[in-house]
C-alpha cells in the first residue's frame, strides 16, 4: 500500500451523469456532509480496490469554474484548497461541446485528470460518433467511455484506478498571457489566476478577461470536437422526441394543464402512500408503549421510556415515509427532465412574488417537510430569490400540521363543512406563503442582478439505483439532523409535564401541578384573548418541538387513557367546558382561531435551526419566528374575537 | 434585432453581447459572437423563452434575451 486513502474529485456539468457514475462506483458506501437536496452538498463515498482505500468526493455539477451558486462555489474551492490524486472528469457525449470548456479549465489546474466519457449511445442516436483514441490524444488524458447507468465501462475505469500512478494531462489548454497583467511570472498559472478571481472584487476588465479567456477555449473545442466526432446513420433520436414531447409540456396553454395533472398526481400519491405506513408506525408504536407500561406500571424508568423515549423516537420515525416518498418524487422529476419544464412554465409568475422558477419545488416540498425543502434551495443562483424561498417555506402546510388540522376541524366544524376547511387552510399557506414573498421582495434591496439561464435537459428514464440512494441518503440524514432535535425536545417535554416543585423539591406529579402546567398558568393571561384556557396554553408550549406533539399533550392533559381512539378523543374534547361558566372550551370560534394560529406560527425548532443553517446567521430565524408570531397571534385574536359573537 | 424579436424556429446569428452581469453566464452556455441561436418555445410574455444553441437548448428570461443582439440568418 502506497498511501492510506487515496482522494479522487468527480467533476462535471450538471446532467452529465455524475451522480450515476458515483453511485457505481461506491455503492452504498455514502456519507454527506449535510442534508441533501440533489447534489447540494460535498458528498463523500469511499471505496476499496485491491486493498488501497479511495476516497471519492462528488462535487455538485457546474458549467465553468467562474461560479454562479452557492454550488458551485464549491467546486473551485475544493480545487484551490484541496489536492487530488486523481480527477475523474465526467463528460456527456451528447452535449461535448459544453463538457470540454469545463474541461479545459480544470485540466488547466495541473492535477492528474482521466475523462469519462457518458451517454455515448444518445450520441450515437443523434447519429454522431465519437472517436476515443483520437480524443484522447487531442486531450492529453486517458478516455473511458461509459454508460454509468448501465454500469458499461466502469470495469475498464476501474482497472485503470487500480493500476496506475496517475499523470497530469500533458495539454494546457488556457492562454498563459490573458493573466500576465495580473500575476508575477513565477506564478502564471491559472490556479493562481482564480486565487486572484476569488481575492479581487469583480470589476469590468477582470470580467472581459473571463469572457475572452471562455471564447478562445471554445476556439479550441471546436477544432478538437472537428476532429474526434463524425456523422453516422441516425437511429432513434432522443433530441427530436424531446422536441416533439416539449411542443406539448411546454406549451404556452397546454403546458400549465399537464403540470396541473402532473403535480396533481405527484402530491395525491405522495400523500396517500405515506398514509399506510404512517398508520402502521403510529399504532405499532402506541402497542409497544402499552406493553412496556403493563410490565410495571410502578416502575419510573418503564414509565420514561414509555411516555418520553418511545413517543420520542416515535415522533422521528413518524415522517420517514413522507420523507421518502418525497424524494422519490423530487428525484423522478429532477432526472426525468421534467424540473426544468416547471422552472421554464412558472418562472414569471415566481418573479412577481420575489422568487424564480427554481423555487417551485422547495415551496412544494414544504408541503411535506420544510426542513429538506429548505435545504434544497442552495441550487437557486440569486442570493436573494433564494432567501424569499427560505423565509416563505415555512408558510406551506407541512405534514406536522395535518395532524393538528384533521383534530381541531373534527372538534369545531360542522360535518359537512370539514372537507372544505382543510382545503381553505393548505390554500391559506399557498396564498400567505406568495403574499409574504411579495412583501419580502418590495423590502429587499439587492444590487444583484437576477437571472435565469438554465440548460434543458433531454428526457430520461430515472434510475432506480439513483432514487434509492437519494432516499436512503435523505432518510439518514432526517433522523440524524431533526431526529436529535424531536427525541431531546420530547424528552424534556415529559420531565417537564410529570415534574413539579412540592414542598421545596422537585417531585414527581400529575401534569395539573407540573413545570408544565405552571407555564401553561403564566401564559394564560396571554392567550385568553385567543381563546385558549391553560391546557391550550401547555400544547402550545410543548409543540414548538414539533406541531403534532400537541395532539399528544392535549391527550395527556385531558386524562384520556392509552388506549384512547381518535373517536373518543374528539368526544372528550368536544365535552370540556370552562369550570366558571360551564361554556365549551372547544368551540367554533376558539377552535378557528387555534386552527390560524398553526397555520401561521412556526413552531418547529428544526426549521428554524435549517433556516439558521442556509442563511448562516440567527438574523433571518428570528426574523421570521417573530414575524410568523405575530401574524399567528393577530389572526388569532381577531378570529376569535369576532367569532365568539356570532 | 434582439434576440426578443426572432419568431419561433427562426434562426439568427450573435453579432454582439450587451454587457451585463449575466454576459459571461451567456458566453459560457455557448451564447457569443458568431453563433447561431434559434428560439424554439415561447411562454405567454415571451418570458422566459426556450432557445436551441450549439445543440442543446436552454431557457433565457426576456431580460438576457434583450442583451443578445442577432441577425437574422435566411436559409
Amino acid at each position: 500500500m502506497e498511501r492510506n486513502i487515496r482522494n479522487i474529485f468527480l467533476i462535471g456539468n450538471p446532467n452529465s451523469g455524475k451522480s450515476s457514475l458515483f453511485n457505481q462506483l461506491t455503492g452504498l458506501n455514502q456519507k454527506i456532509a449535510n442534508y441533501p437536496g440533489v447534489t447540494t452538498e460535498r458528498k463523500i463515498g469511499s471505496f476499496y480496490l485491491e486493498k488501497q482505500q479511495y476516497e471519492l468526493v462528488d462535487l455538485p455539477g457546474c458549467y465553468s469554474l467562474y461560479p454562479n451558486s452557492i454550488d458551485e462555489k464549491v467546486v473551485i474551492n475544493e480545487l484551490l484548497q484541496n489536492k487530488p490524486d486523481l480527477i475523474l472528469f465526467v463528460a456527456d457525449a451528447s452535449n461535448l461541446y459544453r463538457s470540454l470548456l469545463l474541461y479545459t479549465q480544470v485540466a488547466d489546474f495541473n492535477f492528474p485528470i482521466a475523462m469519462v466519457l457518458n451517454m455515448v449511445d444518445e450520441l450515437e442516436s443523434k447519429g454522431e460518433v465519437v472517436n476515443a483514441s483520437f480524443l484522447e490524444s487531442e486531450l492529453g488524458c486517458p478516455v473511458f467511455l461509459c454508460n454509468s447507468k448501465k454500469r458499461k465501462g466502469i470495469d475498464s475505469l476501474q482497472k485503470y484506478i487500480i493500476g496506475s500512478d496517475f499523470h497530469a494531462s500533458i495539454k494546457i489548454f488556457g492562454n498563459k498571457q490573458l493573466f500576465s497583467n495580473y500575476l508575477s511570472s513565477s506564478n502564471l498559472n491559472y490556479a493562481s489566476w482564480h486565487e486572484y478571481v476569488q481575492s479581487t472584487p469583480s470589476n469590468a476588465i477582470v470580467e472581459n478577461i473571463k469572457r475572452i479567456e471562455v471564447i478562445e477555449r471554445y476556439n479550441k473545442i471546436e477544432s478538437i470536437i472537428a476532429l474526434t466526432v463524425s456523422k453516422t446513420q441516425k437511429a432513434f433520436n432522443r433530441q427530436r422526441f424531446t422536441e416533439k414531447l416539449d411542443k406539448y409540456l411546454m406549451h404556452k396553454y397546454y403546458g400549465f394543464i399537464f403540470l396541473l395533472l402532473i403535480l396533481y398526481l405527484v402530491f395525491q400519491t405522495l400523500f396517500t402512500l405515506a398514509q399506510f405506513p404512517m398508520t402502521w408506525l403510529d399504532s405499532g408504536f402506541g402497542y409497544m408503549a402499552h406493553l412496556i407500561n403493563n410490565l410495571d406500571s410502578k416502575s419510573s424508568w418503564l414509565t420514561f421510556i414509555s411516555e418520553a423515549v418511545i413517543p420520542g423516537i416515535s415522533g422521528v420515525l413518524i415522517f420517514i415515509p413522507q420523507i421518502a416518498l418525497l424524494f422519490l418524487m423530487n428525484t423522478f422529476l429532477e432526472e426525468s427532465g421534467y424540473m426544468a419544464r416547471i422552472v421554464f412554465l412558472l418562472d414569471n409568475w415566481m418573479r412577481k412574488f420575489g422568487m424564480s422558477g427554481k423555487s417551485v419545488l422547495p415551496l412544494l416540498s414544504g408541503n411535506a417537510c420544510a426542513i429538506p425543502a429548505i435545504a434544497s434551495t442552495k441550487a437557486i443562483p440569486t442570493h436573494k430569490e433564494r432567501l424569499i424561498t427560505i423565509l416563505c417555506i415555512p408558510f406551506m402546510t407541512c405534514s406536522a400540521r395535518l395532524p393538528v388540522y384533521t383534530l381541531l376541524i373534527s372538534i369545531v366544524i360542522p360535518l359537512e363543512f370539514q372537507g372544505l376547511s382543510l382545503l381553505s387552510l393548505y390554500a391559506l399557506g399557498v396564498i400567505f406563503a406568495m403574499l409574504f414573498g411579495w412583501i419580502l421582495n418590495k423590502n429587499i434591496s439587492t444590487s444583484e442582478k437576477s437571472f435565469l439561464i438554465m440548460e434543458l435537459p433531454p428526457y430520461r428514464l430515472p434510475s432506480f439505483k439513483n432514487i434509492y440512494i437519494n432516499i436512503k441518503n435523505a432518510v439518514v440524514a432526517f433522523v440524524k439532523v431533526a431526529g436529535k432535535f424531536i427525541v431531546t425536545i420530547s424528552i424534556v417535554l415529559w420531565f417537564l409535564a410529570s415534574f413539579g416543585w412540592q414542598n421545596q423539591a422537585i417531585q414527581k406529579t400529575n401534569i395539573e401541578t407540573s413545570f408544565a402546567a405552571s407555564i401553561g398558568k403564566t401564559i394564560e393571561p396571554a392567550i385568553k384573548p385567543l381563546g385558549y384556557d391553560w391546557k391550550i396554553g401547555v400544547a402550545l408550549v410543548t409543540s414548538f418541538a414539533a406541531r403534532e406533539v400537541f395532539v399528544s399533550t392535549l391527550g395527556m392533559l385531558y386524562n384520556i387513557g392509552e388506549e384512547a381512539t381518535e373517536r373518543t378523543m374528539i368526544e372528550k374534547m368536544k365535552s370540556q367546558v370552562y369550570p366558571q361558566t360551564q361554556l365549551p372550551v372547544f368551540n367554533l370560534a376558539s377552535g378557528v382561531s387555534l386552527l390560524l394560529f398553526y397555520a401561521f406560527a412556526l413552531q418547529c425548532m428544526s426549521t428554524l435551526a435549517a433556516i439558521k443553517k442556509e442563511t448562516d446567521t440567527f438574523k433571518w430565524a428570528i426574523i421570521s419566528f417573530l414575524l410568523m408570531a405575530s401574524l399567528a397571534y393577530t389572526s388569532a385574536f381577531i378570529a376569535f374575537q369576532f367569532l365568539k359573537k356570532c | 434585432m434582439t434576440l426578443c424579436e426572432l419568431e419561433k424556429n427562426e434562426m439568427g446569428i450573435v453579432i454582439d453581447l450587451i454587457q451585463n452581469e449575466f454576459t459571461l453566464k451567456l458566453v459560457e452556455m455557448g451564447i457569443y459572437k458568431g453563433r447561431s441561436i434559434t428560439p424554439t418555445e415561447f411562454t405567454l410574455l415571451k418570458d422566459p423563452i426556450c432557445v436551441s444553441v450549439s445543440d442543446s437548448r436552454l431557457m433565457l428570461r426576456k431580460e438576457e434575451a434583450k442583451s443578445i443582439i442577432v441577425t437574422k440568418c435566411d436559409l
